[in-house]
């Protein structure tokens, strides 16, 4: 087993890894940037070192830091979290030239996976479903109208290095084909370094579904089955949950099987998620491998009781996935909402600035993946991401109830965040309904406007208001400090070493 | 106070009531009762309807969420930049010297009119089974002595009020 763990990231993820760490009698070793020295993460590491500045080149970025560290805090193993370093393939070989351990996939699966164009020749050979359209990319238009018009309109052009809906264009009509092709090549490029795009179906309707699979280093693979990621913003996923409402069990047995060939036919190591795209025909088609712990993992973690992080370490430390697919079960429903740091009610843009007070849920059922707390300041350098809310539940129903009190319950004051609008979104009726596409959001809530606030509580927060500005100097500590002093600052002189 | 919520004006202020306390807004008087609760949290009772209150404020701003709705009331120029002078660090907070629990007056050790500098004791209270000397965290001249030895002093009271030597201390 492992001994002594770098956790190259930061924010609520750090924290989930430094907690199994823990758990499991590991060392956990922290990082930070300057400006993160006082962040969530820090206090739940053993041991923790500087970076270098904010600027994540300067410091989560930095993979010559952070070996340097690792090496001479003697950890053997490097646990990238997801974003920064997770899926950089040079950093996991880096890894593995340094003799350190990443716990994630090899080098050399991240390479391949993390081609759209490569893996898509991948998955067709293994004989999963793949979404109509062109292998290769091309050079000749002529290559592009053909593969278009073989497809049928509308199509998607897609970024081969591409991610986030960058290089992305939906094409109608075959006239407008060639200059959608000139810019999303043009966005690809200065956002990938990577100019390639091709052309696949434009599937109406798509649900978002993704298979979570866990493999050894023996070769067993097995999946914990899906996750319904369809509630998107601007292509990032923002509610997940599981089981999907659009599967029933012989679909669900099929789309894990295919995930298990894909990951089979890669070689993959470790765990990792194969995202597809569910069309209403029930139809599915492999979308791409994200090759690392997803922001949304804790729901397949909440319904199979299996701890993916734990699990992650020990593959890494070269022992064998301790169960078989036929062990594993699904019981009950879960939710997850992700916390962000953004302004719903201005097209979710990120804010930053001192959280002045925090209070979080808790209750039956309830997890909290947080990396903040009362005082913490947000800052524009990082993923605005503040934390992850999972409710768990018997039934969908009750995972849907414990959620939407919990977002009630949950206090971030002092800056933009869209605790209110997941609250709107999981009590839309077509949420409730369980009728969710990637076009949910779009589709209703163009314009969204935080409710009006009733105002029958508004005397309440008036008086609370009031009381607190007022009363705040006198009615404290001995020293009308915010906390009281301890018996320690009012004893005097002392001795302790 | 003056607050500004949805672009209008409001003057509140909160006194002792009949109930606990009165919630006195643009003339309108309101019988409530209000406990505090853990840092930044309060009780308030209203007619027997209860809610948590959790306020979280700065210079500008206060904010208030009750059952998941937040309120934001903006604080006027003015007094933002008064609230911030009382704020600052060795602020008139430093001269009343309050217990941080309720305790015991074990002894004080100091009279009216007497002179203290900084880390000075100034009285020993007790509390939970435990001595503690509460020192000066100014230099000042002590004003007033409200308990005397062998008290149960409440938090939020006065025990002693200091004042700045030369007898500008606004409080």
């Amino acid at each position: 087993m492992l001994k002594k763990i770098l956790i190259a990231n930061r924010g609520e993820i750090a924290i989930r890894v430094a907690s199994a760490c823990r758990q499991m009698g590991i060392t956990a070793v922290g990082v930070y940037s300057e400006p993160d020295r006082t962040a969530k993460h820090i206090q739940y590491m053993d041991e923790a070192y500087l970076l270098g500045p904010a600027s994540p080149l300067e410091s989560y970025l930095n993979i010559d830091k952070i070996i340097e560290i690792a090496k001479n805090a003697d950890c053997d193993a490097i646990h990238p979290g997801y974003g920064f370093l997770a899926e950089n393939s040079d950093f996991a070989e880096r890894c593995e030239r340094e003799g350190l351990i990443f716990i994630g996939p090899r080098a050399e699966t991240i390479r391949l996976l993390g081609s759209k164009i490569e893996s898509r020749k991948l998955v067709k050979n293994a004989g999963a479903p793949i979404i109509p359209g062109m292998e290769l990319s091309s050079n000749n238009f002529e290559e592009y109208r053909k593969a278009a018009e073989e497809i049928g309109y509308p199509v998607l052009i897609k970024a081969s290095a591409g991610g986030g809906g960058k290089g992305m264009r939906i094409v109608e009509r075959e006239e407008d084909l060639a200059d959608a092709l000139e810019s999303a090549s043009r966005e690809a490029k200065s956002a990938f370094g990577d100019g390639t795009v091709y052309i696949e179906k434009l599937l109406k309707k798509p649900r978002h579904v993704e298979i979570q699979i866990l493999a050894d280093s023996t070769g067993r693979t097995v999946y914990l089955f899906e996750r319904e990621c369809s509630i998107q913003r601007r292509h990032q996923k923002i509610v997940e949950e599981t089981p999907s409402t659009a599967l029933y069990p012989e679909l669900r047995r099929k789309m894990g099987e295919a995930a298990v060939k894909i990951a089979k036919a890669a070689g993959y190591l470790n765990a990792g998620t194969v995202e597809f795209l569910l069309d209403e025909d029930k139809s599915f088609y492999f979308l791409e491998v994200n090759t690392r712990i997803q922001v949304e993992h804790p729901i397949t973690e909440m319904v199979t009781g299996i701890d993916l992080v734990a699990h992650q370490i020990k593959i890494a430390s070269g022992e064998e996935i301790p169960f078989e697919q036929k062990d594993l079960h699904q019981r009950g429903s879960a939710i997850e909402c992700r916390i962000y740091a953004e302004d719903p009610e201005n097209n979710f843009f990120p804010s930053s600035g001192k959280i002045l007070l925090c209070s979080e849920p808790t209750g039956p059922g309830i997890r909290c993946d947080s990396g903040i707390y009362s005082g913490y300041e947000v800052t524009v350098h990082y993923d605005p991401i503040l934390s992850k809310l999972i409710a768990y539940g018997e039934n969908r129903r009750q995972a849907l109830e414990r959620m939407s009190l919990a977002l009630k319950d949950y206090v971030v004051l002092g800056i933009k965040n869209n605790i209110r609008f997941l609250y709107d979104v999981i009590n839309h009726p077509e949420f409730h309904e369980g009728n969710t596409d990637t076009g949910f959001i779009p589709r209703n809530f163009p314009e969204y406007q935080i409710p009006q606030n009733d105002n029958d509580k508004l005397k309440y927060a008036l008086a609370a208001a009031v009381y607190h500005s007022e009363k705040k100097s006198p009615a404290v500590g001995v020293y009308g400090k915010s906390e009281a002093p301890t018996p320690w600052e009012t004893l005097g002189a002392f001795r302790l070493f | 106070m003056e607050l500004i919520y949805n672009d209008k004006k409001l003057n509140a202020e909160i006194a002792k009531g009949p109930n606990g306390y009165r919630l006195i807004a643009d003339g309108e008087e309101l019988d409530l009762d209000i406990g505090r609760l853990e840092s930044g949290a309060y009780s308030i009772l209203i007619k027997g309807k209860t809610v948590k209150a959790y306020v979280g404020s700065d210079k500008e701003s206060v904010f208030v969420q009750i059952n998941g709705s937040v309120f934001e009331f903006h604080i006027p120029k003015e007094d933002s930049e008064r609230r911030s002078d009382m704020d600052s660090a060795s602020g008139d907070e430093a001269y009343a010297i309050l217990p941080p629990m309720p305790s015991k007056v074990v002894k004080v050790l100091v009279n009216v009119g007497d002179k203290v500098s900084v880390g000075d004791g100034l009285i020993i209270l007790e509390s939970m089974k435990m001595e503690n000397l509460v020192k000066s965290k100014v230099d000042a001249v002590v004003k007033e002595i409200n308990f005397s030895d062998g008290d149960l002093v409440d938090t939020g009271k006065v025990i002693i009020q200091l004042e700045k030597p030369n007898g500008d201390n606004k409080g």
